[in-house]
C-alpha cells in the first residue's frame, strides 16, 4: 500500500461558507508532506475532518485501507492516526511526565486495573518518558507542570506527546509558529526523527523556509481544494501557487 | 458525647458526598449540579427497600446502583453537552427529581416524608445508637475513600485529569473520552447513593426538603473551599466547615434567622474562594509542595 491516508471528494461548509469544497489529496507512507495554501484555505478544516473532530458533508476519508469517515477521534488515534494543534494542547496541571505517560500505548487506564500493582509497569513507563524528553532536552523538566514550561517547550511537548502514543502518522498544525531558532532546530531534528521510525507525517506550516527543507511533497490549498502539488521545486515556480500563496505575502 | 458521634458521622457523610462530587467535578471537569439528587434517590431507595421488608445490606446496595444506572442514563443524553449547558441540565434533572419525590404521593408520601425508617441490621447485628452507627459509617466511609483513592491515583485517573484539563486533546491520544466520562459521572453517583442510604437510616427521617438546591450548596462548597481536582481537598473541606461553622448553631438566634445565615455565609465562602483561592485549601499545598520538588532521575 503505497499511500497511507487518501481524502477523496470532501466539502464541508458552516452555514453559508464552504470550508472545505472538493478536497482531495493523497499523502504517501512514510513521507513528510506539506499542506499550505493562505489563510482561510481550510487546512486546519481538512485537518479537523482526517481527526474527526468533524466529519464531512460529503465525501471519504480512508486510512491504512480504511473508511473512517465517520469514525470517533479515538478510535482513528488507536488505529495510528493522531495530531497536534495549531493553539497549543497540553495538560497543563499534569506534570511533564504524566503528560507523556498518558499517551504511552503500553498503559493500563482501565477501570478494572486499579487494583492492579503497576510498580514495575510504571516504573518502565517512567523511563520511557524520560528517554523521550531526553531527545529534546527536557528531561530535567520532567516534573514542573506542562503548563509552567515556555511556549517553545509546549509546542515540542506536545508532538512528543503524540509521538510517544506510537502512531503511524501524524499531522502537525503549525508546529514551527512563534518558534525561536534554536528550538525551531530541534522541532525539525524530531520530525525527521520520526520520520527514519517510519512515521509518515503530514504539516501544516507558512514558514516556508521550513516547509521546503523538509518536505518531499507539498499540497497547496486555496477555497477549500487542492490547487496544486509536487515538489517543493515545482510549487515554487507554479504560477497558481505565486497567485494565491507566495503572491499575496509578496504584495 | 452524643452529640458528638453525631457530628462525626455528618462530617463522614459530606467527606462521602464531597470526595464523591470532586470525582467528576474536580478530577474530570464535568460541570453537572444534581449529586443532591444522587444523594435523595440513595436515601429513599434505601429507606422504602427496608421499610418494605428488604435486608439493610441489599438495599444500601441498591441505593447505590439506582442513581448510579440513572447517573449512567442522564449522561448518554447529555453529558457531550459543554461545561454551563450541562450545568443547567442537570440542575433540571435535580429539580425533576426533587418533584417526584414531592408528588409521588403513594411512594414517598410526599411532603410528609418517610419516617420511622429502621436502624441498619447487618448479619443480625443492629446498629442502634449513635457511637454504633458512627463506627459503621466510618468503617463504610475508609473502604470507599480508599476505593476513590485506587481510582483517582491509578492511570485510570490520570486520563480523568486529561479529559478536565484537554478534552480534545484527550481523545485525539486515543481515549474514548465519553467512556471515561460516564464512568467518572455513575461512581460519583454511586457513592452519593451509599451516602443517602446511611444518612437515611442515621436520621430515620427524610422528607423532599432534605433533597432540594440549598443542600447541594454546603456540598459544593466543602468541594470548593477544599480543592477542586485533589484528593485530600474534601477532608480539609469538611473540617473546615465543621469547626469553623457548626459553632454558628449555637449562636442566639432564632431559628428563622438562623438557616439563611447559614446559607448565606456559605454562598460567601463560595465566591470567596473562587475569586481569591480557585484552587482551594487542598490546591494551594499541592503547588507548592510540587513546584519545591527537586528532580533526580537515578
Amino acid at each position: 500500500m503505497e499511500n497511507i491516508l487518501t481524502i477523496r471528494a470532501a466539502h464541508k461548509a458552516f452555514g453559508g461558507l464552504k470550508a472545505i469544497d472538493g478536497c482531495s489529496f493523497e499523502v504517501r507512507r512514510g513521507s513528510i508532506t506539506g499542506l499550505i495554501g493562505p489563510n482561510g484555505a481550510g487546512k486546519t478544516t481538512a485537518f479537523n475532518l482526517l481527526t474527526g473532530l468533524s466529519t464531512p458533508d460529503s465525501g471519504t476519508v480512508h486510512f491504512e485501507g480504511k473508511d473512517i469517515t465517520r469514525w470517533p477521534t479515538y478510535k482513528r488515534a488507536r488505529l495510528g492516526l493522531t495530531r497536534t494543534f495549531q493553539m497549543i494542547r497540553i495538560f497543563p496541571e499534569l506534570t511533564v511526565l504524566d503528560n507523556l505517560k498518558v499517551a504511552l500505548k503500553d498503559n493500563q487506564q482501565g477501570l478494572h486495573q486499579i487494583f492492579l500493582n503497576q510498580k514495575k509497569l510504571q516504573a518502565r513507563l517512567t523511563e520511557e518518558a524520560l528517554e523521550l524528553l531526553d531527545t529534546v532536552n527536557l528531561a530535567d523538566k520532567a516534573h514542573l507542570f506542562a503548563g509552567q514550561l515556555s511556549y517553545g517547550q509546549q509546542k515540542l511537548l506536545e508532538i512528543l506527546r503524540a509521538a510517544a502514543m506510537d502512531p503511524r502518522m501524524i499531522l502537525l498544525d503549525e508546529p514551527a509558529a512563534g518558534i525561536n531558532r534554536t528550538a525551531l532546530k530541534t522541532i525539525t531534528d524530531l520530525i525527521l526523527h520520526l520520520q527514519a521510525q517510519g512515521k509518515t507525517i503530514l504539516i501544516i506550516e507558512h514558514d516556508m523556509n521550513f516547509i521546503m527543507q523538509l518536505c518531499e511533497k507539498v499540497i497547496v490549498m486555496d477555497f477549500g481544494r487542492v490547487i496544486a502539488e509536487g515538489t517543493p521545486g515545482d510549487i515554487q515556480k507554479n504560477p497558481k501557487v505565486l497567485e494565491a500563496y507566495l503572491g499575496r505575502t509578496a504584495a | 458525647m452524643n452529640y458528638f458521634y453525631h457530628l462525626a458521622t455528618l462530617m463522614c457523610l459530606y467527606l462521602l458526598l464531597a470526595q464523591s462530587m470532586n470525582m467528576y467535578l474536580g478530577f474530570t471537569g464535568i460541570l453537572a449540579l444534581c449529586h443532591i439528587a444522587f444523594y435523595g434517590i440513595g436515601a429513599y431507595a434505601s429507606a422504602l427497600l427496608v421499610m418494605h421488608g428488604a435486608p439493610f445490606e441489599l438495599a444500601f446496595l441498591a441505593a447505590g446502583i439506582l442513581p448510579a444506572l440513572l447517573s449512567i442514563l442522564l449522561g448518554l443524553t447529555s453529558i457531550r453537552l459543554k461545561a454551563d449547558y450541562l450545568g443547567i441540565a442537570t440542575l433540571g434533572f435535580a429539580q425533576i427529581v426533587s418533584s417526584i419525590l414531592q408528588n409521588w404521593d403513594s411512594l414517598t408520601r410526599g411532603a410528609l416524608g418517610l419516617a420511622g425508617i429502621p436502624k441498619p441490621e447487618i448479619f443480625g447485628v443492629t446498629f442502634a445508637d449513635k457511637a454504633s452507627f458512627f463506627y459503621l459509617t466510618a468503617g463504610i466511609t475508609a473502604v470507599l475513600m480508599f476505593v476513590m483513592y485506587r481510582i483517582l491515583k491509578s492511570p485510570f485517573g490520570r486520563v480523568l485529569e486529561t479529559i478536565r484539563d484537554d478534552e480534545v486533546a484527550a481523545m485525539s491520544l486515543g481515549k474514548n473520552t465519553v467512556a471515561y466520562k460516564l464512568t467518572a459521572f455513575g461512581i460519583g453517583a454511586l457513592v452519593a447513593g451509599f451516602a443517602g442510604s446511611l444518612f437515611a437510616h442515621f436520621i430515620t427521617f427524610i422528607d423532599p426538603a432534605s433533597f432540594v438546591i440549598n443542600d447541594l450548596s454546603l456540598i459544593l462548597v466543602i468541594t470548593v473551599l477544599g480543592g477542586l481536582g485533589t484528593f485530600r481537598g474534601p477532608f480539609l473541606g469538611v473540617l473546615a466547615i465543621m469547626v469553623f461553622f457548626e459553632p454558628l448553631r449555637f449562636l442566639p438566634l432564632p431559628a428563622e434567622y438562623l438557616g439563611p445565615l447559614r446559607l448565606w455565609i456559605y454562598s460567601l465562602l463560595f465566591v470567596l474562594t473562587l475569586r481569591f483561592v480557585p484552587s482551594g485549601l487542598g490546591g494551594l499545598w499541592k503547588h507548592r509542595s510540587r513546584r519545591g520538588q527537586q528532580f533526580t532521575r537515578y
